[in-house]
């Protein structure tokens, strides 16, 4: 599929917490990648100390993707780090800038002292909706975060992303009910599904993938007992387990 | 209802909600918070509390309190937040009074770092603490399991009117997983009526206390919890093992997300010819002594994998008496040791290339 992104479009993606919305900007970022579009990842989250988009630094610069994340000393810290380069990504008209925020309302407080930066510009701001998590669960309860989210970061959400997943144990059926929920969603809050995620090893079985609205999710953030995680010596160390023996002896 | 999918972090609070806990008070401090964020949602719709205290050592003190009062109650918190808790859980240990303390480790000593470790294993096990006493201390592996174990703390904690620890690495408290809290057990009640502090109305009032200036019942206290304890050590081991059907020459100890890394390394081993067995300790106090002895005395070398310097090692070295070398392989300051450097370590000892 294709994104057909204007380049100069702000992709934000907010949601509950743990919904995914790293895993799916980081995937919308590759995807975008093969496009040829110029394109910046900017790590926003204030709010989780691990698992954020940062820890796959290298393997998005393999795709030519830029990351703005901070560094050295201050990566592996939980402090509330805007870096002043995001605010200017923003401002480029010739960067697709995705911006990967924290989760639930007090992740995206961030979103409004950003906002002058990019008010007047198109932008779409994509709520990551898992009916499997507990506080979205329900229509009430989804539309009541978009609110609390909408109010924090003083913008408006303007797309659903359906992400109804439970890892390993995601079905097709669980898909497509996770689908009709997030029109729901979408429909009471007046905004349109924009993205359906399909997990690589499910993507072969899922019909009706003719419409543009699937994204193929490949995870990156795996546990460092999975074989390719970012956290294993196997693959690029940007995480918890970032040094490697070399590095300490 | 169907699984959830959930952070380690949110699991431990919702198990504590079905555990019938009505008391939370913690104070802040990565990589936990998520808990408070979840109870100060989740703990008005059970009618209970949750109250952050200007510091950890409020918050044990209020635990103190709270378990006198017959409570179910607990706090989360991480290395440097359980070291000022030492002192209030030993007088709680004293009082014999039942509560849960969640570890969720991160790097140390000092501030150390936010990222995952299990340098607190002698912290939690040996005391931190002042005087004879002992945590009951159980390691989770997943999140499901650190449901379980939550559950299952509470119950322990009351059975044996003794604080029960969970020793969890950062991993198990950020990392995200599914959850089915259906299958699990209803929490036990424990009748508490004849020792609890709750108003003494129409009955002779109950003193909890831990100052003994007469040496007689001092030492007659400390026996009695002695006694406790040996009955903890015979009746609550647990454990797990894994790939021992082929006789492995090698046994790796590890315990909670590390034995998980260890596991991915023993298939990789077992694709080149190599089999290596697992000892999962899940009771860490009580040790499962005699198990592991049973399972080492089968193989030729024992090998400890912990993020921390050599901790558990010395578990594993009381259990197995001398009677067989027992390697070390371990990763400090956040770092998550590899399959991959497990697999090498592994050949190492077994002298393949």
């Amino acid at each position: 599929m294709k994104v057909n992104l204007p380049t100069n479009q702000i992709n934000i993606f907010t949601g509950n917490y743990g919904s995914g919305k790293t895993e799916v900007a980081v995937n919308f970022a590759i995807m975008a990648s093969q496009e040829d579009l110029p394109i910046a990842v900017a790590d926003l989250d204030i709010v989780n100390p691990y698992f954020r988009s940062r820890e796959v630094k290298s393997l998005l610069q393999q795709y030519g993707i830029q990351v703005i994340a901070p560094e050295n000393d201050l990566h592996n810290s939980d402090l509330p780090i805007i870096l002043p380069h995001i605010r200017a990504t923003i401002e480029n008209p010739n960067v697709v800038t995705i911006l990967d925020v924290g989760g639930d309302p007090v992740g995206a407080t961030v979103l409004a002292s950003l906002k002058p930066a990019f008010e007047g510009k198109p932008y779409e701001m994509y709520f990551v909706l898992n009916q499997n998590r507990p506080f979205t669960s329900t229509i009430e309860g989804a539309v009541q975060l978009i609110h609390e989210i909408e109010q924090a970061s003083t913008c408006k959400v303007t797309a659903i992303v359906s992400n109804t997943h439970l890892l390993d144990e995601t079905t097709v059926e669980m898909i497509s009910e996770g689908t009709q929920f997030a029109e729901s969603v979408a429909h009471a809050v007046n905004v349109p599904l924009s993205y359906i995620v399909v997990p690589e090893s499910l993507w072969d079985k899922v019909s009706q993938k003719n419409s543009l609205k699937y994204l193929k999710m490949k995870r990156t953030l795996l546990p460092p007992w999975k074989l390719g995680s970012p956290y294993s010596t196997s693959g690029p160390r940007d995480g918890f387990a970032r040094l490697t023996k070399k590095n300490i002896t | 209802m169907a699984k959830l999918l959930m952070k380690g972090n949110e699991a431990i609070a919702e198990a504590a909600i079905r555990a019938g806990a009505k008391h939370y008070f913690a104070y802040p401090i990565t990589p936990q918070n998520e808990v408070s964020e979840y109870l100060s949602r989740r703990m008005p719709e059970v009618g209970g509390c949750f109250l952050q205290m200007e510091s950890e050592v409020a918050v044990i003190n209020t635990l103190f309190g709270a378990a006198a009062a017959g409570i179910r109650a607990f706090t989360t918190s991480s290395s440097p937040g359980i070291s000022l808790m030492s002192e209030g859980l030993s007088y709680i240990t004293a009082a014999n009074l039942p509560t849960v303390v969640v570890n969720m480790c991160r790097a140390g000593p000092g501030l150390g770092g936010i990222l995952p470790s299990q340098g607190d294993y002698r912290q939690m096990t040996k005391g931190g603490g002042h005087g004879d006493y002992h945590l009951i201390v159980l390691a989770p592996a997943s999140v499901q399991e650190a449901v379980e174990l939550m559950m299952l703390a509470f119950d322990l904690a009351d059975k044996y009117r003794n604080p029960v620890g969970i020793l969890a690495d950062g991993l198990i408290g950020q990392m995200m997983e599914p959850v089915d809290f259906d299958a699990l057990p209803k929490p036990t009640v424990y009748d508490k009526s004849d020792w609890i502090t709750d108003g003494a109305k129409n009955r002779e009032p109950h003193l909890i206390r831990t100052l003994f200036l007469d040496p007689v019942p001092g030492e007659i206290e400390n026996r009695k919890r002695a006694e406790k304890y040996r009955q903890i050590e015979k009746n609550e081991t647990r454990y797990e093992i894994y790939n021992l059907e082929n006789h492995p020459k090698l046994v790796i100890v590890a315990f909670g997300t590390i034995a998980r890394v260890c596991k991915t390394a023993i298939d990789e081993l077992k694709t080149m010819g190599i089999e290596v067995g697992l000892f999962r300790p899940i009771s860490l106090y009580p040790f499962p002594y005699t198990e592991l002895m049973q399972v080492g005395e089968k193989a030729q070398m024992l090998l400890s994998v912990e993020m921390s310097n050599g901790q558990l090692i010395d578990d594993v070295k009381m259990a197995m008496q001398g009677k067989k070398p027992i390697h070390f392989y371990g990763r400090q300051g956040g770092i998550v040791p590899a399959p991959d450097e497990i697999v090498e370590e592994a050949k190492k000892l077994f002298n393949v290339s």
